[in-house]
């Protein structure tokens, strides 16, 4: 019952436009308020769940997607999965999902990806004539992948609040991830022959050999999470 | 202060960019030819706490925390002005006392020593402390912009 209060109080707050995080500090405190539990430890506790080395980890993968994204490498990965699987049908979908697997690989973070690459990718489908809406939404569904391929930032809290191996964690995401970005794809093709969306030209062979070493650099540091979270971020 | 940056965000980088080469010496100091320092690590945890802390401030003053206002939106707009000074009112209750809480945490830790800095405990403690003030000061601030901003026009 008291926890249905808390679940129902805390829908409540953010469907009346409370910021999320406010409305969760709200009702764990009227909790402890209710409960005669007391605050004494609130503040300690707050400061305590952020006091982990691997957390460190969460800034230094954000600023690895920074980095990235400021030096143009997404430009360097994008190029790559549109040589790769731009000719099939509804081909810079396919170049959405795939180019969003490949960031996923460095990111870990949802908004990193439809940040970094997201404009590229429905400006790159717009001009090809592909619907705003159908842009947009593959472009959100892709960047999903982002928290499951490591490294992933959501791995990370978790690991450090469950004590689960985080190692163990990122390469539990991985074959998801990828399954995802099929499931996605089989739908970009479905919905694209349905629509008549266009595809690329072939892109010949010794062309995509180019673009893999030129993205290489890129693809390289993929984490598992094994030489130590804070040492490969 | 700081121009067109909010200065909370501005510590807060400049804490991430210590952070960074403190992090940078402690991984590399774990190699085999070096041998790091054992503070580093005790360091690059504070330096973190505190930055993320801070950090709050600077989301507080940009309004950029995640929220849904889907259904907000249909109201009319002086129920939404009132929601949201509603909603700051009762945020503003919670960080004072919060503030509260926070300074009596440092009283509690001031004698305890951190494991490998030369200071206490309450030195990491006093960043909630600190971040409260900081929300405070944030949430007044929007209250009073919310308060003195323009009337929405009367509906007919």
């Amino acid at each position: 019952m008291v926890l249905a209060s808390v679940v129902i109080g805390w829908l409540l707050l953010v469907l009346l436009n409370v910021p999320i995080g406010i409305a969760m500090i709200m009702v764990s405190m009227g909790y402890f308020y209710y409960s005669g539990l007391g605050l004494a430890f609130a503040s300690q506790r707050m400061v305590d769940g952020l006091n982990s080395f691997p957390m460190l980890a969460v800034p230094l993968f954000i600023l690895a997607a920074a980095i990235l994204n400021s030096a143009g490498i997404t430009n360097h990965l994008f190029g790559f999965a549109r040589a790769l699987v731009g000719r099939f049908t509804g081909g810079l979908g396919h170049v959405n999902v795939l180019a969003s697997l490949f960031f996923s690989g460095m990111s870990g973070s949802a908004i990193a990806d439809a940040g970094g690459l997201g404009k590229m990718e429905i400006e790159a489908m717009r001009n090809a004539g592909y619907d705003d809406e159908f842009a947009g939404s593959v472009t959100a569904a892709s960047s999903m992948i982002g928290p499951l391929v490591p490294p992933s930032i959501t791995m990370v809290l978790y690991g450090v609040i469950s004590n689960t191996s985080i190692g163990k964690l990122f390469l539990g995401g991985i074959i998801p991830g990828v399954l995802c970005a099929l499931s996605l794809m089989v739908m970009v093709y479905l919905i694209a022959r349905k629509r008549g969306y266009p595809r690329d030209v072939v892109t010949p062979l010794p062309e995509i050999g180019r673009l893999f070493i030129k993205s290489l650099p890129e693809l390289a540091p993929i984490s598992t999470g094994h030489l130590g979270l804070t040492k490969e971020a | 202060m700081f121009g067109k940056y909010v200065t909370e965000a501005v510590v807060a980088s400049a804490i991430f960019i210590v952070l960074f080469f403190i992090i940078l010496w402690q991984v590399f100091g774990r190699t085999p030819i070096l041998t790091g320092p054992v503070w580093t690590e005790e360091l690059a945890r504070w330096l973190w706490v505190w930055m993320a802390l801070i950090g709050i401030g600077a989301v507080e003053k940009r309004d950029a925390h995640l929220r849904m206002g889907f259904l907000t939106a249909l109201l009319p707009q002086a129920a939404q002005r009132g929601l949201s000074v509603l909603t700051d009112l009762v945020y503003l209750g919670l960080a004072g006392h919060l503030i509260w809480i926070a300074w009596k945490s440092v009283l509690r830790t001031w004698n305890y020593e951190s494991v490998s800095l030369p200071t206490t405990d309450a030195v990491l403690y006093a960043s909630a402390l600190v971040a409260m003030i900081l929300i405070v000061h944030r949430i007044l601030r929007r209250l009073y912009g919310t308060l003195a901003g323009p009337r929405p026009e009367p509906e007919s």
